[in-house]
């Protein structure tokens, strides 16, 4: 009978006491949630700061490298030396080798990153650098740049084809000792401009997995902060050739 | 007479030295070479005087090419190097000419080689201690074996071991002598893999295999390729320590 009695009381209280129930419970979600979405956005915002300042020091990096990479004091010393040299045994060609370096220097000081230009003229420009650098090591540099790609008007961001050229001279002229030949080959594959560099390497002094320096490792960056996709650039090793292949999708 | 060399990749480099040389009568160019290799054998066949050097260049660098002389002739190097990472080298070479320069600054090398000639073998020692500050000599090494030149890539030194002036480099092709001392391989390989673990031994600790007690408080590192490698109280605390133990 008690228990009854009290059963019913009970009953009442809890009856009675609904809407005060349901006050607490929702008081509680709501601290909860509030708790949780404060947490929340102070983790996003310590994210986007984090974020923030990784992309601050990237830039600031890139805009390191990228000066650095226009100068390329090394090229432009030992350039400076080899006219220094003509000058004194054929002045006619210390002449022609400072229009070229003029014309070269020229053309990188006016490139800016982000901007896209046509084939023709990144090739054109890539033809001055190699010319250059065929009178210091002419007895041994051969070249050979092919377009099969002529009146389809491609395009590519400033500043993407030149480091994979220069780090071919580099693994492929400036590491090697016998004659070598450097092919760039451009054309086009299911809307992509396809541009292939070949060059040979020492594989006594340069192990391959070397090969994808931080001359690859930028374009590969670049690449991704452009299209963001991974796999625009490719390497691989055929025999005793390094082959780099980068693909660069056309704008509409 | 003053025998002489220029040792450069490019030819329009080595062109401008003989230019600038031809007015000097009491030094002859002896040769001229394309790198290392070709610097290396000519130097050892007519023992020069001087050398004129430039840094980069194919197959070994300038300092690896002078590594590998037992007698080393005075140095002018002659490099696009950026003057801050030459700076080092300053007092050790004679002197070095930054691409390009002038008949006067060769001249004043050339001054200069005349009035040190005799201390400079001792600068040309001195130079090559100091030259393991350069970051490129860190990933391999340059050893002369029965008269052919050897580059061996860090990861695979095995292990190092003390022989006299020597330190005897041991990897899976055999082993090799480098007339360099074992603190200069342990403050130069990279810290993180190489452990001296012994007053005469450095080794590969991706090569340990296991280590076993033995007398005392020393132990014995057993490697992949069979060899034990003595282990002292204080090196199997640096062992421990680079392992995570």
């Amino acid at each position: 009978m008690i228990l009854i009695k009290e059963a019913s009381e009970y009953e009442r209280f809890f009856s009675e006491s609904t809407p005060v129930r349901f006050a607490i419970g929702f008081l509680v979600i709501g601290c909860m949630s509030l708790i949780s979405v404060l947490w929340y956005t102070i983790h996003d915002q310590q994210e986007i700061e984090k974020r923030k300042s990784e992309a601050e020091k990237l830039s600031r990096e890139a805009e390191l490298y990228k000066l650095r990479q226009q100068l390329q004091p090394h090229f432009l010393f030992n350039s400076l030396n080899s006219i220094n040299a003509l000058i004194g045994s054929q002045p006619h060609k210390a002449r022609n080798m400072i229009q070229q370096l003029s014309d070269f220097l020229r053309g990188t000081l006016k490139k800016e990153e982000n901007q896209w230009i046509s084939l023709d003229e990144e090739l054109q420009h890539l033809n001055l650098y190699l010319e250059i650098e065929k009178v210091r090591f002419g007895h041994r540099l051969s070249t050979e740049i092919s377009d099969q790609t002529t009146g389809l008007k491609m395009q590519l961001p400033a500043m993407l084809l030149q480091p994979v050229v220069e780090n071919a001279i580099k693994f492929g002229l400036y590491d090697t000792t016998g004659d070598i030949t450097i092919c760039i080959n451009a054309s086009k594959q299911d809307g992509h401009l396809v541009l292939q560099v070949k060059n040979p390497f020492d594989p006594e002094t340069t192990s391959p997995k070397k090969g994808t320096g931080f001359g690859l490792s930028s374009v590969q960056r670049r690449l991704y902060l452009l299209f963001a996709r991974n796999d625009l650039l490719q390497t691989a090793i055929d025999k005793e050739l390094f082959i780099t292949t980068i693909k660069i999708p056309q704008q509409k | 007479m003053i025998r002489s060399l220029i040792i450069d990749d490019e030819p329009l480099a080595r062109s401008i030295v003989k230019e600038y040389l031809q007015q000097q009568n009491e030094i002859e160019v002896l040769q001229e070479c394309n790198d290392g290799y070709e610097g290396v054998k000519a130097i050892m066949q007519h023992k020069p005087h001087l050398i004129f050097l430039d840094i980069q260049m194919p197959k070994i660098n300038g300092f690896e090419m002078l590594e590998l002389l037992d007698e080393k002739p005075s140095v002018i190097f002659t490099t696009a190097f950026d003057e801050f990472a030459i700076k080092a080298f300053e007092t050790h070479a004679v002197d070095y000419l930054l691409k390009p320069f002038t008949r006067e600054r060769f001249q004043k090398a050339l001054e200069k080689f005349y009035s040190q000639a005799p201390v400079q073998k001792k600068n040309t020692e001195e130079l090559l201690q100091s030259s393991t500050q350069l970051s490129t000599q860190t990933e391999r090494v340059v050893v002369k074996t029965a008269g052919k030149i050897k580059i061996i890539p860090i990861p695979e030194i095995l292990f190092l071991e003390a022989a006299d002036d020597y330190v005897k480099i041991h990897t899976k092709e055999g082993s090799f002598l480098k007339n360099k001392t074992m603190s200069f391989f342990e403050n130069t390989l990279p810290q993180e893999q190489f452990v001296r673990t012994h007053r005469s031994y450095i080794l590969n600790v991706q090569e340990i295999t296991r280590i076993d007690p033995y007398e005392k408080e020393n132990h014995l590192a057993v490697l992949r390729s069979g060899a034990r490698i003595p282990v002292s109280k204080n090196g199997y605390g640096k062992l421990r320590e680079v392992l995570g133990l």
